[in-house]
C-alpha cells in the first residue's frame, strides 16, 4: 500500500503542505554528514523535488539518504540550507496583484533573512550560495545575493576587493584601459 | 623527512597563500569560486553603474560581468550611469559614457531612459544623436521608451524605423506632425505607442496608420482640442480594437457626443485613463454617461484638474451610475477629482456654488453595481460613511486609497478598519471631517 504522502504529492493545500513537513527525509552532504529536513522544506530545492517525484516520497523516507555531492554542499552550508527552507517552506505566495509589492521584496530582505545571511565566515557564505545554486533554491540564491549586493553596493572597487578577500590580477596597463573606458564611474577610485 | 612529505607540505602552502585553504587546512571558497549562474544572480540585484564599477576589481570579475551584460535583455539609462556633467548650470547628457554603456550590451531589447528631472532636463537640451548609439550597437531592440529628447529630429526617426522596424513598444515626445506618420506607417508591429510628453497639433489622421498589432495608445496632450479628429483617426484603422487608451483632453459642452462615440465603438476597449480640464459652462447630467457602452472595462481611471471660475466639473453621479450599472467587468476603479475651484480676484463674493461631484447618490450602490473591484481609488469627491459600508462589502478588494474626502468621520473610518478585512493595502490621506 502506498504511503499517504504519495496520495497528496502536488497538492498545494496548505493543510497537506503542513502535514507534508512532518514526514523526514534524510540530505547527505558531500562531506558524508547527514541531516534530517521536512519533505515540504526540501521540496523547495528543485533538485531535491525532482529526485522525491521520480523516486517516490515511500523510497526517500525509508531509504538511503539523498545525496548532494556538489563540493559546495559541505556540512555546514547544508545545516544553513536546511534552517532556511525549515523557516520558509510556508511563506506565503507572491500577490501578483501588487506588482509594486514584489519590486519591494526585490529590493529587501526580511530582518530573519539578514540576520541569516550575516555570517562572520565569508566562505560559509560562499558555500551556502553555490549549494544553494546547485540545489536550484531560487529563494535562498535570492538572499545570499542579495546580501552581497548590499555590501558591494556604494563601494570602490579597492573596498571591494578588501571586504570580498580577493586580489587585483590585473597588470597597471590593463586596470588603465578599463578605467579610461568609463572613466567617469571610478570617480572613487 | 621524505620527499612525498616535503611536498604535501609546500602542497598545503602553496593554497594558504592562494587563500584556497585555510591554516587548519580546510577549503575557503571566494566569491571567485561562484559558478556564472551564481555570479550573475548576484549582478542582477546591483545597479547597472556598480556592475560597471566592478569591472575593475579583477580578471574574474571583469570576464563574468562582461558576459552579464552581454547577455543583459533590458536597461534602463539613468544619471549616475550618465555622470554628472554640467554646462552654465544644467545637466548634460554624456554622449561617450551612453556609448560605451551601450556598446556593452548589444542583446538590449529593451531600453529605458530614467524619468528623472535630470534625466529630463538633459535629453532636452542634447545634441547628441542617440539613436546613432542605437543603431550601431544594438541589434534585437523590441521596445524604447525615450522622451523629451531634443536631438530626435525626423531624420532619426527614420533611421530607427529602417534599423528596428520590429519594434513593438515605443514611448517617444515628438513636436511635428510628420513624424506621427513615420511612426504609424513605420513600425507595423507597434502594440504600444504613447506620444507622452509631445507637442503636436492635429495628428488624428496619421493615427489610421498604426498596424494591426496595436493595442495600446497614450496621447499627446490635447492643447488645442483635436480630440474628434484624434477619435476619428484611431476608428478609421486599427486603433478601433485598442484595448488601453490614454488621453488627457479639455472638455467642452459640445463633448457629449464624443464621448457616445468612444462608447460606441471601442468594443475591444479594457482600459481607459481620462484626464479631463473642464472648460464646461452648462450643467448637462449626462455628459459621461456615454463611456457606459464600453461594457468590456476592465481598467477606469477618470480624472478631473483643478476647476478654475465659473466651469463645470465633468463629475456627476448619472453618468456614473450609468457607467457602474453597464461597465460590470471593472475590476479597477480611480476617481479622482481636482477638488473645488479657487476664486478669482474679480469673483470676491462669488464662491464655488456650482460646483459639482459624485456622492453617495452613485457610489454608495458600488457594491451591488461592481462587486468585481479589486483596486479603488477616490479623491475629492462628496462622498460620506454611506459609500464606506458599501465599499466594506466589495469582498474582491485589496486595495484602496482614500485621498482627501472632508465627508468621512472618524467613527466611519474606525469601524471600515475594523471591518473591512479583505483589503490588504489601505491607505488614508486627509479625510478626517473636523465638524
Amino acid at each position: 500500500m502506498a504511503d499517504n504522502a504519495d496520495h497528496i504529492d502536488g497538492d498545494d493545500n496548505e493543510d497537506v503542505r503542513a502535514q507534508q513537513n512532518l514526514i523526514k527525509i534524510k540530505l547527505k552532504s558531500s562531506e558524508g554528514g547527514i541531516y534530517e529536513c521536512g519533505l515540504t522544506a526540501a521540496k523547495m530545492s528543485d533538485l531535491v523535488k525532482n529526485m522525491v517525484e521520480s523516486l517516490g516520497t515511500d523510497a526517500v523516507v525509508t531509504t538511503e539518504p539523498i545525496i548532494l555531492g556538489n563540493e559546495a554542499v559541505t556540512d555546514a552550508a547544508l545545516k544553513k540550507i536546511i534552517e532556511w527552507v525549515e523557516f520558509h517552506w510556508d511563506d506565503p505566495p507572491v500577490d501578483h496583484d501588487f506588482e509594486d509589492e514584489k519590486d519591494r521584496r526585490n529590493e529587501e530582505l526580511s530582518h530573519w533573512d539578514k540576520q541569516f545571511i550575516d555570517v562572520d565566515d565569508q566562505a560559509l557564505l560562499f558555500d551556502v550560495i553555490a549549494a544553494a545554486n546547485y540545489m536550484d533554491i531560487k529563494g535562498l540564491v535570492e538572499v545570499g545575493a542579495k546580501h552581497i549586493c548590499s555590501k558591494i553596493r556604494g563601494k570602490s572597487c579597492q573596498e571591494v576587493r578588501e571586504m570580498l578577500k580577493i586580489t587585483n590580477d590585473f597588470t597597471a596597463e590593463e586596470e588603465d584601459a578599463i578605467h579610461k573606458e568609463n572613466a567617469w564611474i571610478y570617480a572613487k577610485d | 623527512m621524505s620527499g612525498n612529505s616535503l611536498s604535501d607540505i609546500m602542497d598545503v602552502l602553496s593554497h594558504i597563500m592562494k587563500g584556497s585553504v585555510d591554516l587548519l587546512g580546510r577549503r575557503q571558497t571566494h566569491i571567485t569560486d561562484l559558478d556564472e549562474h551564481s555570479f550573475h544572480h548576484i549582478l542582477q540585484y546591483l545597479s547597472l553603474f556598480d556592475v560597471f564599477l566592478c569591472r575593475k576589481v579583477n580578471k574574474y570579475f571583469l570576464r563574468q560581468i562582461d558576459a552579464y551584460l552581454e547577455n543583459c535583455r533590458q536597461m534602463t539609462y539613468n544619471c549616475k550611469l550618465n555622470g554628472d556633467h554640467f554646462f552654465n548650470g544644467e545637466h548634460v547628457f554624456n554622449g561617450r559614457a551612453f556609448d560605451s554603456v551601450v556598446a556593452r550590451m548589444p542583446n538590449i531589447r529593451v531600453m529605458r531612459f530614467k524619468r528623472c528631472p535630470k534625466m529630463r532636463s538633459s535629453l532636452a537640451t542634447t545634441n547628441y544623436n542617440i539613436v546613432s548609439s542605437l543603431t550601431n550597437h544594438l541589434i534585437m531592440l523590441n521596445e524604447l521608451h525615450l522622451t523629451r529628447c531634443r536631438s530626435l529630429d525626423t531624420k532619426s526617426l527614420k533611421l530607427l524605423v529602417e534599423w528596428f522596424p520590429n519594434l513593438t513598444h515605443l514611448t517617444l515626445s515628438v513636436y511635428n506632425e510628420t513624424s506621427v506618420e513615420i511612426i504609424a506607417k513605420g513600425f507595423a508591429n507597434l502594440k504600444y505607442f504613447s506620444l507622452e510628453d509631445s507637442v503636436l497639433e492635429d495628428y488624428g489622421n496619421h493615427l489610421q496608420h498604426l498596424g494591426l498589432k496595436i493595442h495600446t495608445f497614450v496621447a499627446a496632450v490635447d492643447h488645442n482640442n483635436h480630440k474628434n479628429s484624434l477619435i476619428t483617426g484611431l476608428l478609421n484603422g486599427n486603433g478601433r480594437y485598442l484595448r488601453a487608451l490614454d488621453m488627457r483632453i479639455k472638455v467642452f459642452d459640445s463633448d457629449y457626443t464624443l464621448f457616445n462615440t468612444m462608447g460606441t465603438e471601442f468594443n475591444d476597449l479594457l482600459s481607459l485613463k481620462l484626464v479631463f480640464q473642464s472648460k464646461r459652462t452648462v450643467d448637462d447630467n449626462q455628459m459621461l454617461s456615454g463611456l457606459s457602452g464600453l461594457s468590456s472595462l476592465t481598467h477606469l481611471h477618470l480624472e478631473e484638474n483643478r476647476i478654475y471660475s465659473n466651469f463645470q466639473s465633468v463629475f456627476e453621479d448619472n453618468s456614473m451610475l450609468s457607467i457602474m450599472r453597464n461597465c460590470r467587468q471593472l475590476e479597477s476603479l480611480s476617481l479622482i477629482s481636482g477638488g473645488k475651484h479657487a476664486q478669482t480676484s474679480s469673483d470676491d463674493n462669488n464662491t464655488a456654488t456650482n460646483f459639482r461631484s459624485l456622492t453617495d447618490a452613485s457610489l454608495s450602490m458600488i457594491d451591488q453595481l461592481l462587486p468585481n473591484i479589486r483596486h479603488l481609488s477616490l479623491k475629492s469627491i462628496d462622498i460620506t460613511d454611506r459609500t464606506l459600508s458599501s465599499i466594506e462589502r466589495l469582498y474582491k478588494l485589496k486595495s484602496l486609497r482614500l485621498d482627501s474626502l472632508a465627508g468621512l468621520t472618524f467613527d466611519g473610518l474606525q469601524e471600515f478598519m475594523t471591518n473591512a478585512t479583505q483589503i490588504n493595502r489601505l491607505e488614508v490621506i486627509n479625510c478626517l471631517n473636523h465638524k
